[in-house]
């Protein structure tokens, strides 16, 4: 898996965003993947036997050649899912309409109506009503407060993919977003089983993201959950986010950890090891104090959580105690 | 003579030293050599107490009542841990003009 964010520019300001650290707010001039970054990121994840281009951003319709860079990738045979807030433009609406809807998912993050300017609700709407089966309406969850029964009516409605793809919203390593905060997982974890519920009674299935834990689920829900279940115990692992400038990162919210640049030789197995290695000091405590003594932490079951939530709970605090009549144990 | 002129040596904790609260004690996270300590008590009662800048005058009584030990033993437990955790890296100990000390074997 691989993702390459092609823009930092973006149409909308979504408090939760994990690109806060790198977003550009839409009036500026964004940065973009240029054409020789993209042809060889098509390269590598061919060289990786990838056989999905995933474009991200910012919103990556916004890039200028975004329309060049769905030919090239359909072109070379690549399946492709773009990650959008369905704002997008008329001549990019139109060449993603022309896709065979087994081709391509566009993964729309959806507005919640209470939440949106009419305006842009009305923008998305119709982004649903043209590109209709080719749409994962997905929502990222920051708050407890949080209604996600919105999503059923849009399945029907727009004939989208009977898939509802859940996404919990992880804090940067600057804490600048909204996120949620692990304590509220439980409360969220019933409100997900309660969609679930509804949701299949629709023939309508519901996927996971990163950063889901086994634990916010009650046990008595293990059946019904099934390998959604089993999935969240690697809930987080590198996802390998190429940025506009040709650096990989391990995932948006770890965008000060570790950069490495893609080359002519970059493989997407080699880059896995590599971000594991630097992510397994981290592996060993969770999200909450109690995870060190949890049997699924010890049993690898659960690998404790986000670890950019992890990373925001290791604190530095100076101080300078004298230990005056201690010297003769320290210092000979 | 300024304040901390008036102390033979200071405790303190590097940069790269982060910490964080677990259920059964305190989570230690050497950033420079990725390596891990757990401390649990009395151990990690001694680091929360210095990390509220509490000073050793301070700290003993304290231990003394939540170990109830004796003010003998609870000068020892002080010393080391001092002792175990500047040959671990996780504190340093410095003369007042900022020199650092080093690592000493402890007879
Ligand atoms: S390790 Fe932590 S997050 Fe994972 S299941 Fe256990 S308590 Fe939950
Ligand atoms: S650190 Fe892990 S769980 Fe958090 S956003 Fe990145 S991949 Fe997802």
């Amino acid at each position: 898996m691989a993702n390459l964010s092609i823009t930092t520019l973006c149409n909308k300001t979504c408090p939760y965003c994990f690109a806060e650290d790198s977003r550009q707010p839409y009036s500026k001039k964004g940065a973009f993947m240029s054409e020789a970054v993209f042809d060889a990121a098509l390269e590598y994840l061919a060289r990786s036997g990838i056989d999905q281009v995933r474009l991200l951003g910012g919103e990556p319709t916004l890039h200028p050649q975004f329309n060049r860079m769905v030919d090239k990738a359909l072109e070379r045979g690549f399946q492709l899912m773009i990650f959008s807030n369905g704002l997008m433009p008329p001549k990019v609406q139109e060449r993603l309409r022309r896709i065979d809807p087994g081709e391509v998912v566009i993964l729309l993050n959806t507005i919640h109506p209470l939440e949106a300017d009419p305006r842009r609700m009305r923008r998305q709407q119709r982004t649903m009503e043209i590109l209709g089966p080719r749409v994962m309406p997905g929502v990222n969850i920051y708050s407890r407060r949080q209604e996600l029964d919105y999503l059923l009516p849009y399945v029907e409605q727009y004939q989208l993919i009977r898939e509802i793809r859940l996404g919990i919203a992880h804090p940067v390593l600057s804490e600048s977003n909204v996120f949620l905060h692990p304590k509220f997982y439980k409360e969220i974890g019933l409100k997900i089983l309660d969609l679930l519920h509804k949701a299949r009674a629709l023939d309508i299935e519901l996927g996971f993201d990163c950063g889901f834990v086994p634990c916010m689920f009650p046990e008595a829900a293990a059946e019904e959950l099934g390998e959604m279940l089993q999935r969240t115990g690697s809930c987080c692992h590198p996802i390998l986010d190429l940025l506009p400038d040709g650096n990989f990162i391990s995932c948006y919210p770890l965008n000060n950890l570790l950069k490495l640049p893609l080359q002519a030789d970059t493989h997407a197995q080699q880059l896995m090891e590599t971000f594991e290695e630097k992510l397994a000091p981290y592996r060993r405590f969770g999200i909450y104090d109690h995870c060190a003594g949890c049997p699924l932490l010890q049993q690898s079951y659960c690998n404790g959580g986000c670890t950019a939530f992890k990373m925001n709970r290791l604190r530095h605090r100076s101080f300078a105690v004298p230990i005056d009549g201690m010297a003769p144990l320290l210092v000979e | 003579m300024s304040k901390q002129n008036r102390h033979s040596l200071l405790a303190t904790a590097p940069s790269h030293i982060l910490w964080t609260v677990e259920h059964n004690g305190i989570r230690i996270f050497n950033r420079q050599s990725d390596r891990h300590y757990v401390l649990e008590y009395p151990a990690a009662a001694v680091w929360d107490l210095l990390i509220r800048k509490r000073s050793i005058a301070q700290l003993i009584p304290i231990l003394r009542a939540i170990q109830q030990v004796s003010a003998g033993e609870a000068v020892a437990l002080v010393q080391q841990c001092l002792k175990d955790w500047h040959q671990q890296g996780l504190i340093e100990i410095e003369e007042p003009d900022g020199e650092s000390v080093d690592h000493h074997p402890v007879q």
